[in-house]
């Protein structure tokens, strides 16, 4: 993740990458940009506190759903990640708040033939086994998204790019990210016992 | 008597993922979405008569969180193990885990299979 303070925005601006999530209460701008990942922002208006991810969800999830896929627990840890550093900021689900964008049919990235849609079916997915509203969703296209989070109000500007050699840097770093999610997808945490 | 395995997490998708993991098991599944919650409903397990075989508890929850809910549970059940299931990875707060009270410890992701296992081997 990237801060930067001197910008045009006048706000302080965490930008993250491929894989990386932010939360804050902070009045300031979260940013990414999204080609084939979903950018997920989440607010709790209840405590003024947002958080923004951009992760993939590295295959394709079975017809049994998300609950039993074994692809589909990679998605829910990186929601989890955001989640959790959403509650150490007094943050509740009850309160929350989706916003989702991305996945799109990009050239670069062609891992599976179904990714993209399979993406987009675990994000609906999640939401509604979560039971938080989705106020928004910017899905699919064949084009990238910048995406700007304000996590005190909750606001998300969108813009879509045409020109990708502008965001070159961005582009490697989404591919390297999804190749090194599709080679780790069989990972497991630890298990600690005490007694 | 009936002795329950309650699941404590702030995420539906978590406690149904749990739930779906732990069915084989054959015991009573309650369900909580914070270490109140969760108290509130132990609380009327034991009222009733029945026990707790074992807790599956997350860390990080609004109202009360894990470490809070392992510190209260020990002050009505010393021996009934809680397992905690997070993301959190962190050798201090596992340390903190182990001193209120924990049996175990599993960090995310977690495979159905190894969940099963680990309370297979507290819950007899």
């Amino acid at each position: 993740m990237l801060r930067s303070q001197q910008n045009r925005i006048g706000k302080p601006l965490y930008l993250i990458y491929p894989g990386e999530h932010f939360a804050s209460n902070e009045n300031c701008f979260i940013g990414t940009i999204v080609g084939t990942c979903l950018a997920v922002s989440l607010f709790d208006s209840a405590r003024r506190v947002g958080g923004l991810i951009n992760f993939v969800v590295p295959g394709t999830i079975g017809t049994g759903g998300i609950l039993e896929d074994e692809i589909a627990r990679i998605g829910i840890l990186n929601m989890e990640y955001l989640m959790a550093d959403m509650v150490k900021l007094g943050c509740n689900r009850h309160f929350m708040k989706a916003k989702i964008f991305g996945a799109g049919h990009v050239d670069s990235i062609k891992k599976e033939q179904n990714l993209v849609d399979s993406n987009i079916l675990f994000v609906r997915e999640y939401f509604e086994v979560e039971k938080i509203p989705i106020e928004k969703e910017d899905l699919g296209g064949n084009f990238r998204r910048k995406i700007y989070f304000s996590p005190r109000d909750g606001v998300v500007y969108r813009q879509i790019l045409k020109n990708n050699s502008e965001f070159s840097e961005f582009i490697q770093l989404e591919k390297e990210y999804v190749e090194s999610e599709f080679r780790n997808r069989s990972r497991v945490g630890k298990i600690i016992l005490f007694d | 008597m009936n002795r329950y395995i309650v699941v404590i997490d702030d995420s539906p998708t978590i406690r149904v993922s749990v739930e779906m993991a732990l069915k084989q098991m054959g015991l009573p599944i309650v369900q909580a979405e914070n270490g109140q919650d969760a108290l509130d409903k132990i609380s009327k397990i034991k009222g009733d008569g029945d026990d707790v075989a074992i807790c599956i508890s997350d860390i990080n929850m609004p109202v009360m969180n894990g470490l809070e809910f392992i510190a209260e549970f020990r002050k009505v059940d010393k021996f009934a193990p809680v397992v905690v299931l997070t993301t959190e990875a962190e050798k201090d707060m596992i340390q903190k885990g182990k001193e209120a009270g924990a049996s175990g410890w599993i960090i995310k992701p977690f495979q159905a299979e190894d969940l099963l296992n680990v309370v297979k081997r507290f819950v007899k």
